[in-house]
């Protein structure tokens, strides 16, 4: 298995479409309150992994859309394939077999004061 | 939405989007990015202030750069088919990918470099010139204007000066009981010390030791906020009259003097002849105030009188407190102090200045002028390569063509060609900054070295980011228009190899034919005022004759020598044996020499004035000197005599001799021979206090080359016998075997003497306005580098221009167009072209030398024949320039040009 991690954007994109669809400005503000500011994408690094799934067949442009008085026609929804979920969870995997590869060593993570 | 109610923000980033996208990228997703921004920037602008929406807009606008350099490498990675495999998503594989595509583009780049080593070798060059100049003048820039001094805080460090504006005094000193009122009264500064100049002698061990000192106020340390690298500062007890003498040396003293002894505190040496205790080393950077090496405190006489105004003030501003707040209360202070003390401080004022300014003072603006000038050079180098890439590229259209037929896309042959200017960029840029190097000592090696050492630059990592930032720059600058003609043209033209119409090609041609002459001539325009005004200075006559004289600086030890008969007897004795010397053809002494700065003025008035304001009683230039010394220094006697030995004694009548200047204030009109002057601002009650004047001698440059002459009298040495004085010898044979002897002359009547600054008076001269020689080579040093360049680039223009219309030419010819019809063809259009640059290039000079007046001396900024010789040099130099392709097309034959048909 590989076991070479995904970039945060591309991580961050696929947690973010997991459980529902949403276009970017969504996705911007989902990962931002996710992860209490401490990811905060510009609009190109989002676009630019955007278009890295959309070629990866990872995700893919979202047919369904919401209710017309909810929608703007100018937005883009996007969902998550099975693909992307399957990297998604590889990519779980691979953080929780690299934890498994220290857990013998007796350390333990940053206590939240420390960080 | 309408046009006009998208913010600007959103337009200049939809811009870039369009710009610099890969199309795919751009046409899948531009639209909902730029929609993505500007949703994003609506949302936060109502929440955020203004500077943190610059930032955002500026994170943005990075990241969408750095973000479409990597899609256009993505879209250049899709050539590969492997590229789809799921690790493109890793973050940490894309960036080996970067670094291999890099390398491999740095690959191709280096290749086509090695390919025509003669371009790369000019082009280099030139890149190596522009920086060169500009980062060896950013190094002095940066250590005059940019680098702090090494103080924390140092903007908060301020100097202060009494002034007496009524007299024209601006750099009068306070005394003892005026500092402690100031350091009582003022509410701005957090400290207030006084400091004062003096040289000092370190006797003991091989030879005596002359070195420039300061007296200071105890907490001179504390004003400074610098900790001694070891032991402690000043306590306030050590300032009293009575206290045991202790002194800080400076850490080079240290190294040189004591061997780096670490326990140096605590031991003692004798200084002026006292012992002293070493309390502490001060370290290196500290030389406070100017190339000071050691410091003690004053020993301040409570007694002084108000009016002994010896010390200067430096004061560290309260945290938030500006100059002006500064300079007000300190005004406030002087009025109260004028009205306590009318005798003393009526009429005397105060000014701040920064403590920066003070120690560099006009040298930063001139620096800042000659960076300008260097900057100019910098884009004319830019101007240049691009005209040589132009015609480098031209000849490569059929490289480019094979490259473009065999699928590569125009992007990225812009990329290559860019790298390859990159790469050029970076090899001159390396150059460059070794010239900058070389070129940084050989400012040093004009600049005197008693000059301040803090006017010493030093690679720091600012500086070098900023060189790096303008390597790159400049690497972009020069390559990415020609890269961009490059490839515009139809790729059908390009195979075919005909030249197309060269139409994009020829007019950025001209255009940078204009920019190249326009850049020339305002480099040329600029570099010749400041020449001329440089050489204005130089030819001033200084009213003394500098050749074959030699001079060197001597101190009596102040303890051992405190009688004045035991001083003149030396003094006899010396001058005795060294006017005896047969290649001497003459010897005197003098208090301060001709041509450097002048610190001691004595108050003076006329005789005849019965009733006067103490207040108006003139400052006057005052030295002690024996006979002999006009002579000797070749200044003119006009009227009377000179000093004779008998004026040396007490017993005879009392004279001064006296300069035109000192002659035309007292006695307007009159002949000042005969006439008296009384010492002190007081009632000259006693006969001892008044001079008759014996001699009237011309003027030298006394306060500054190029400044008026002040007011100057001279006292004969012997009445008043100085400890500090000057050596000045008028030499027939070898002026260093004069010295040498002259050193043990004086060695042999007594071998604690200690000797300093031994010099010609052309290297004094020199130092003393040495700034002007530092222009005169600077500037006329980038005028050569600019008519160079500008040479190069319009040679290149044309050839290119020739180059591409080859073919034509030839068949204009063949069908019977004579050669001077081509000439007129080809001239023509570069005559408009250098007739554009002109245009511009007055135009730009006209507005820049307006702030050059300041600076100027002699020479208008609007300098008629400055103007007309910049334009005819570059007018012919340019047309010859831009002559020789056509000579050489003349040459070639007209089958050798067709024969390809």
């Amino acid at each position: 298995m590989d076991t070479r991690p995904l970039s945060i954007p591309v991580f961050q994109i696929l947690v973010s479409l997991s459980d529902r669809q949403l276009h970017g400005y969504a996705m911007l503000r989902d990962i931002k309150s996710r992860t209490a500011g401490r990811v905060s994408l510009t609009a190109s690094t989002l676009y630019s992994a955007v278009n890295r799934l959309l070629d990866a067949g990872w995700i893919r442009e979202s047919e369904d859309r919401p209710a017309p008085e909810l929608d703007d026609e100018r937005r883009r929804y996007f969902a998550i394939t099975p693909s992307g979920l399957e990297a998604l969870r590889h990519e779980l995997w691979r953080m929780d077999w690299m934890l498994s590869t220290v857990r013998d060593k007796g350390i333990g993570p940053l206590a939240p004061r420390e960080q | 939405m309408t046009v006009a109610r998208v913010p600007l923000p959103v337009r200049v980033y939809a811009w870039i989007v369009r710009r610099f996208l890969p199309r795919a990228f751009r046409e899948r997703h531009g639209d909902r990015l730029v929609q993505l921004f500007g949703d994003n920037w609506l949302v936060e602008s109502r929440t955020r202030p203004k500077p943190a929406m610059v930032a955002l807009f500026l994170v943005e606008v990075l990241a969408l750069l750095a973000n479409a350099a990597r899609e256009h490498v993505a879209v250049w990675q899709r050539v590969s088919p492997s590229r789809l495999n799921s690790s493109d998503c890793a973050g940490l594989g894309e960036r080996v990918r970067w670094i291999r595509f890099l390398a491999r583009d740095l690959r191709h780049a280096a290749r086509a470099l090695r390919k025509r080593p003669g371009f790369t070798a000019i082009a280099v060059a030139t890149v190596a010139v522009g920086i060169g100049a500009n980062t060896s003048v950013f190094g002095l820039l940066h250590s005059v204007l940019i680098r702090p001094l090494p103080f924390p805080d140092s903007n908060r460090l301020l100097v202060v000066d009494a002034t007496a504006p009524e007299r024209g005094v601006d750099d009068m000193g306070f005394s003892y009981a005026e500092l402690l009122d100031w350091q009582e009264m003022n509410r701005e500064f957090d400290a207030l010390a006084g400091f004062y100049y003096a040289d000092l002698t370190v006797s003991g061990g091989d030879s005596p030791l002359r070195l420039k000192g300061t007296l200071v106020s105890a907490n001179f340390l504390e004003v400074l906020s610098v900790r001694p690298m070891l032991g402690r500062g000043f306590l306030p007890r050590e300032e009293s009259l009575h206290a045991d003498r202790s002194i800080l040396i400076g850490e080079g003293l240290w190294r040189s003097r004591f061997g780096s002894d670490p326990n140096i505190v605590g031991s003692s040496v004798t200084v002026g002849g006292e012992s002293s205790t070493i309390v502490g080393v001060l370290p290196a950077q500290v030389t406070f105030p100017e190339a000071s090496q050691i410091w003690m405190p004053f020993r301040w006489d409570p007694e002084n009188p108000r009016y002994m105004r010896e010390a200067r003030m430096i004061g560290r501003l309260r945290p938030g407190a500006t100059t002006d707040q500064a300079l007000t209360d300190l005004q406030r202070i002087a009025a109260l102090l004028a009205e306590r003390h009318p005798d003393t401080n009526a009429g005397v004022g105060v000014r701040v200045r920064l403590l920066r300014e003070v120690v560099f003072g006009n040298d930063g603006e001139r620096i800042l002028i000659l960076y300008v000038v260097a900057s100019l050079v910098l884009l004319l180098a830019c101007a240049n390569v691009a005209s040589l890439l132009l015609v480098r590229n031209d000849s490569r259209r059929h490289e480019l063509a094979i490259r473009s037929s065999l699928g590569a896309g125009r992007g990225q042959i812009v990329r290559l060609l860019l790298t390859e200017s990159l790469l050029m960029a970076v090899l001159g840029g390396v150059l460059g900054i070794a010239l900058g190097w070389y070129g940084r000592d050989f400012l040093l090696a004009i600049r005197p070295r008693e000059l301040q050492p803090l006017f010493f630059p030093e690679i720091r990592p600012d500086f070098l980011f900023v060189t790096v930032a303008i390597v790159t720059a400049t690497g972009v600058l020069f390559g990415l228009l020609p890269s961009l003609t490059a490839t515009g043209a139809g790729s059908s033209g390009l195979v075919r190899n005909t030249g197309g119409d060269g139409k994009s090609g020829s007019k950025l041609g001209l255009t940078l034919v204009s920019a190249n002459v326009a850049l020339a001539l305002t480099v040329l325009v600029g570099a010749s005022l400041m020449v001329k005004s440089a050489m204005r200075h130089g030819a001033l006559h200084p009213g003394f004759d500098p050749d074959n004289v030699v001079t060197l600086q001597l101190h009596l030890p102040d303890a051992d020598w405190t009688d004045r008969a035991r001083r003149r007897t030396f003094f006899e004795e010396v001058l005795t044996e060294v006017r005896a010397m047969p290649e001497v053809e003459s010897a005197s002494v003098i208090t301060e020499l001709a041509a450097e700065p002048k610190s001691q003025r004595w108050r003076m008035r006329q005789e005849g004035t019965e009733s006067y304001d103490p207040r108006e009683v003139p400052l006057v230039l005052t030295d002690v000197c024996d006979k002999g010394y006009f002579e000797t220094m070749g200044i003119p006697l006009l009227a009377g005599r000179d000093f004779a030995g008998a004026d040396r004694r007490d017993d005879t009548p009392q004279v001064v001799i006296v300069n035109v200047a000192l002659a035309r204030r007292f006695w307007p009109g009159e002949n000042p021979i005969g006439k008296r002057i009384g010492l002190g601002g007081g009632t000259p009650s006693s006969e001892d206090r008044w001079y008759r004047v014996v001699g009237l001698v011309g003027d030298t440059y006394n306060s500054g080359w190029g400044s008026p002459t002040e007011p100057q009298a001279f006292f004969p040495l012997g009445k008043i016998t100085p400890y500090d004085s000057y050596f000045t010898v008028r030499t027939v044979g070898n002026a260093k075997a004069v010295l040498t002897a002259m050193r043990e002359r004086i060695w042999s009547v007594n071998p604690d003497i200690p000797l300093s600054r031994i010099r010609t008076m052309e290297q004094v001269v020199r130092q003393s306005n040495w700034h002007v020689s530092f222009n005169s080579w600077a500037f006329s040093l980038f005028s050569v580098i600019a008519l160079v360049l500008a040479a190069t680039g319009v040679y290149a223009i044309t050839a290119h221009t020739v180059a591409r219309r080859w073919r034509e030419f030839a068949i204009r010819i063949a069908v019977g167009a004579c050669s001077r019809d081509v000439d007129r063809l080809v001239l023509g259009r570069g005559a408009r072209a250098l007739g554009s640059g002109v245009v511009l290039g007055l135009s730009v000079s006209l507005v820049g030398a307006r702030f050059l007046g300041a600076m100027l001396f002699g020479v208008s900024p609007m300098d008629l024949g400055v103007y007309v010789t910049s334009l005819g040099v570059l007018t012919v130099v340019s047309l010859s320039a831009g002559l020789v392709p056509l000579i050489r097309l003349r040459r070639q034959s007209l089958m050798a040009v067709l024969g390809g048909e």
